[in-house]
C-alpha cells in the first residue's frame, strides 16, 4: 500500500487544545448562576428575556456574517455570550421588540460593521445596551419596570434611592440581602455572590484576566471611600457601592470583554482602575443612575492607548554554545 | 510559578523525573571507555581546546572574559529528556567534563543547572567544582538564554557566560580520553506513532527512516515526522533521506488526531500570549503587524528578544501561527539588513 504524503508544518508540533468556542461557554457557564437568582426571582419573565436575547443575538450574528460574506461562526459561543450578557443588564419586563432591536444593534454597530470577533472597539453587548437606554429609557428605568413583580423583597433600585435620598435612604437594604440578591436591577446584576463566584471560576480557569475585575473594584472603592469620608450623610460607603447595580456584573464579565480591553497587564491595571472611578464619579455626580455602564465604555475607547502603555521587554543576553 | 499557576497561567511542564526506557541501536557497541583519571590535566589548555575544536567543539574563540560556564543537565523541549537522561546514565564523565572546562576555558564559576529530580545527584557530584542551580522544570527554563539569565544571581562577574548540555559535555571529555569522534547521539522517541515513548542511541548519520523502522513504527498511520522537540523541531518530508544529526533531539511521529491545524484568523485579544511569553513581548500585536508585513514596527516591539520557545502559538485559543508569524518578520528583517 502506498503511503499518504506526510503533513509538513511549522513548529510547534504540539498544542494547548485551547479555543474559542470552550472559552466561551464556560463564560456562559459562569453567568449561570447569576441568570439562574434571576429567573428565580421574576419566573418565566425572566426566561423569556434571557432565551429570546440568545436566540437573537445567534440568529442576528448568522443574518450578519451571510450578508458580510463572512465565515458563519455562531458555534463559537460568541454571541450566545453577548446575548445573554445583554439579557442579564435588562429588567424582566423588557418588551420583545427592544431585545430585538438591542441584540441587532450590539450585533451589528457593536460587532460585525468592524469586522466581527476580535475587531470591535467598545464592548458589543454595551453597543447594545446604550442604543435602548437612549431610545427608550422607560422600559429599562428599573423604578418603573419592576413595579408589578413581587419577588419578596423592596422593588427600589437602590442604586436610584441613592441618589435620590442620599446615603440616609438606603439603610432599608441590607447588605446580606444585596449579597444574596435581594436587590431591583437588571435580572442578572442582582447577586453579588453568584457574580463573583462565576467570576472567579473563570479567573481560576484562566479564562479572564484577574487584573481587570481587581483594579476595578480597587477603583470603585477607593474613590467611593473618598466621598463618603467627605460626607457620610450624603455618599455611600465603598460596600453599597460595590454590591448595587452593575458593579459587579461590569468588573467580572463587561469590563474584561477581550477585544475591547487592553492585552498588557499594566495596561490592563489602569483600564480597570480607570473605569472603576469614571463609575464612581459618574454615579455621583452625573444624572445617570448607574455610571458603570458609560464608565466601561468609555475606558473601551482609551484601550488603544492604555496598550502603549509600557512593559519592558526581557533582554536576554548572549550565551556562547560550545 | 505557583502564583503563576494559580492565576489561571498554567506552567507548561517538561517531562523530568521519568526514566524512559534505554536501548543502544548502534551495531557493535564498543568497550567503555578506559577511565583516565582525568589524566587530561597534564595537557596544555591551549592545545587540548585546538584538539577538541577538530572534533567539532565550538572552543575556537573562547572569550577572553568568559566568567561562567553553565553546564545544563535541563532538557530544552517537553517532548525530550536526553540530558537529564545523560545525567544520570554517566555522572562520573560529567564530574570529570566539570574539571576537563575548569582546565580549558578557567571560568571564574562553572554552573551546574538541573531539574529538582536530579539535586541529590548533582549535589555530590559537583562538589567544589562547581555551583549547582535547581531549575523549575518548566518550558522553556531550559533554553541557554533562559538558564543564563536564570543563574545571573549566583555568578560573581558580568563578562560573557558559555553554555553546554551534559550530552556535549560527555562527547567532550571521551573525545579527549580516548580521541574519538562523538559519532552517537542519544534520541527521545514521542507522538503516539511509536509504540512505546523510549530514548535511543542512535549514529550520527542514520536515516530517519532507519530510526522509525527499527521501533517498527506503522507508517500509514503516521502523518507527521518531526525532527526535534514537539515546540522546537522541524517537520521532515522524506524520513529516508534527512539524516539524524548532532542537534536531533528527538523524533516524533504524529498520528492524524495530534495533527495540529492553524488558522488565518483574526486575534480576539484574549491575552494568553502576552502571559506566557517568557520575554514579556507584546506578542498579539508583534504578530499583527508581522502579518500586514509591518516589519519595522515589530522591531519596535522587540521582535529581536524572541527566543522562538513557540509557546504563544501552544496556548492561542484562535489557533493562529503566531510563531510562524513572528519567524518570518524577523528573517524579512534580517534580509533587510543583509541588502544593506
Amino acid at each position: 500500500m502506498r503511503q499518504a504524503p506526510l503533513v509538513v508544518s511549522f513548529r510547534p508540533h504540539s498544542h494547548s487544545k485551547a479555543d474559542v468556542t470552550t472559552m466561551y461557554l464556560n463564560t456562559i457557564l459562569a453567568l449561570m448562576p447569576a441568570a439562574a437568582i434571576g429567573v428565580s426571582h421574576y419566573g418565566l419573565h425572566a426566561l423569556r428575556v434571557i432565551l429570546l436575547s440568545m436566540g437573537s443575538a445567534m440568529v442576528f450574528e448568522i443574518i450578519l456574517q451571510r450578508l458580510f460574506r463572512r465565515e458563519i461562526t455562531v458555534h463559537d459561543g460568541s454571541a450566545a455570550f453577548a446575548g445573554l450578557l445583554f439579557a442579564l443588564l435588562l429588567p424582566p419586563s423588557t418588551p420583545f421588540w427592544v431585545i430585538l432591536v438591542g441584540a441587532f444593534m450590539s450585533m451589528l454597530v457593536g460587532k460585525h460593521v468592524f469586522g466581527g470577533l476580535g475587531c470591535n472597539p467598545i464592548n458589543s453587548v454595551l453597543v447594545g445596551w446604550t442604543v435602548v437606554f437612549l431610545s427608550w429609557p422607560q422600559y429599562v428605568n428599573f423604578d418603573f419596570s419592576l413595579l408589578n413583580y413581587d419577588p419578596g423583597f423592596s422593588t427600589l433600585y437602590p442604586l436610584s434611592v441613592l441618589k435620590k435620598e442620599g446615603a440616609a435612604g438606603i439603610g432599608q437594604f441590607a447588605i446580606k440581602d444585596l449579597l444574596l440578591g435581594n436587590q431591583a436591577g437588571g435580572i442578572g446584576a442582582a447577586s453579588a455572590l453568584c457574580i463573583v463566584a462565576g467570576g472567579t471560576y473563570l479567573v481560576l480557569r484562566g479564562f479572564a484576566s484577574w487584573i481587570v475585575p481587581a483594579s476595578f473594584l480597587i477603583g470603585i472603592a477607593l474613590c467611593s471611600q473618598l466621598f463618603h469620608s467627605v460626607d457620610p450623610a450624603r455618599y455611600a460607603g465603598p460596600l453599597f457601592h460595590i454590591l448595587a447595580g452593575n458593579a459587579l456584573l461590569g468588573a467580572f464579565f463587561l469590563a474584561p470583554d477581550y477585544a475591547s480591553s487592553p492585552g498588557n497587564p499594566p495596561g490592563r491595571f489602569f483600564y480597570g482602575l480607570g473605569a472603576g472611578v469614571f463609575a464612581m464619579l459618574l454615579r455621583v455626580w452625573s444624572s445617570n443612575i448607574d455610571g458603570v455602564i458609560f464608565a466601561i465604555m468609555i475606558m473601551n475607547i482609551a484601550a488603544p492607548l492604555l496598550e502603549m502603555v509600557l512593559s519592558k521587554p526581557r533582554q536576554f543576553e548572549k550565551v556562547q554554545q560550545i | 510559578m505557583g502564583i503563576r499557576s494559580f492565576f489561571g497561567i498554567v506552567p507548561f511542564r517538561v517531562r523530568h523525573g521519568q526514566e524512559l526506557p534505554y536501548l543502544d541501536m548502534r551495531d557493535a557497541v564498543p568497550e567503555s571507555p578506559v577511565k583516565l583519571t582525568a589524566g587530561f590535566l597534564q595537557e596544555k589548555p591551549t592545545e587540548l581546546r585546538e584538539k577538541l575544536q577538530t572534533f567539532g567543539f565550538g572552543l575556537g574563540a573562547v572569550p577572553s572574559d568568559a566568567d561562567t560556564v553553565i553546564v545544563s543537565a535541563c532538557d530544552t523541549d517537553p517532548a525530550v529528556t536526553i540530558q537529564q537522561h545523560v545525567f544520570s546514565l554517566y555522572p562520573d564523565t560529567v564530574a570529570r567534563g566539570l574539571s576537563l572546562l575548569q582546565h580549558i576555558i578557567q571560568p571564574k564559576k562553572i554552573v551546574l543547572a538541573i531539574f529538582p529530580c536530579q539535586r541529590k545527584r548533582a549535589v555530590s557530584l559537583a562538589a567544589d567544582l562547581a555551583e549547582v542551580a535547581v531549575i523549575a522544570p518548566v518550558y522553556p527554563n531550559g533554553f541557554p538564554q533562559m538558564l543564563a539569565s536564570m543563574v545571573k544571581r549566583l555568578r560573581s562577574g558580568v563578562g560573557t557566560s558559555m553554555y553546554v548540555n551534559a550530552e556535549r559535555l560527555v562527547a567532550m571529555t571521551n573525545a579527549v580520553e580516548t580521541g574519538a569522534a562523538p559519532t552517537t547521539k542519544l534520541v527521545s522517541l514521542s507522538g503516539s506513532g511509536f509504540p512505546q515513548r523510549k530514548n535511543v542511541c542512535v549514529r550520527v548519520g542514520q536515516s530517519v527512516q532507519s530510526v522509525l523502522d527499527s521501533q517498527s513504527v506503522d507508517m500509514a498511520v503516521v502523518r507527521k515526522v518531526v525532527c526535534g522537540g514537539l515546540l522546537t523541531g522541524s517537520a521532515i518530508y522524506q524520513p529516508a533521506a534527512i539524516q539524524v544529526t548532532s542537534q536531533t533531539d528527538g523524533i516524533a511521529a504524529q498520528t492524524e488526531k495530534e495533527l495540529v491545524r492553524y488558522e488565518s484568523v483574526p486575534c480576539f485579544n484574549c491575552g494568553k500570549c502576552t502571559a506566557v511569553c517568557p520575554a514579556r513581548l507584546k506578542v498579539n500585536h508583534l504578530a499583527r503587524y508581522a502579518e500586514y508585513s509591518r516589519f519595522d514596527t515589530c522591531r519596535e516591539y522587540a521582535i529581536d528578544s524572541c527566543i522562538g520557545c513557540g509557546l504563544c502559538s501552544y496556548v492561542c485559543p484562535a489557533h493562529r501561527p503566531l510563531l510562524q508569524l513572528i519567524s518570518f518578520a524577523s528573517d524579512e528583517l534580517k534580509k533587510g539588513e543583509a541588502a544593506v
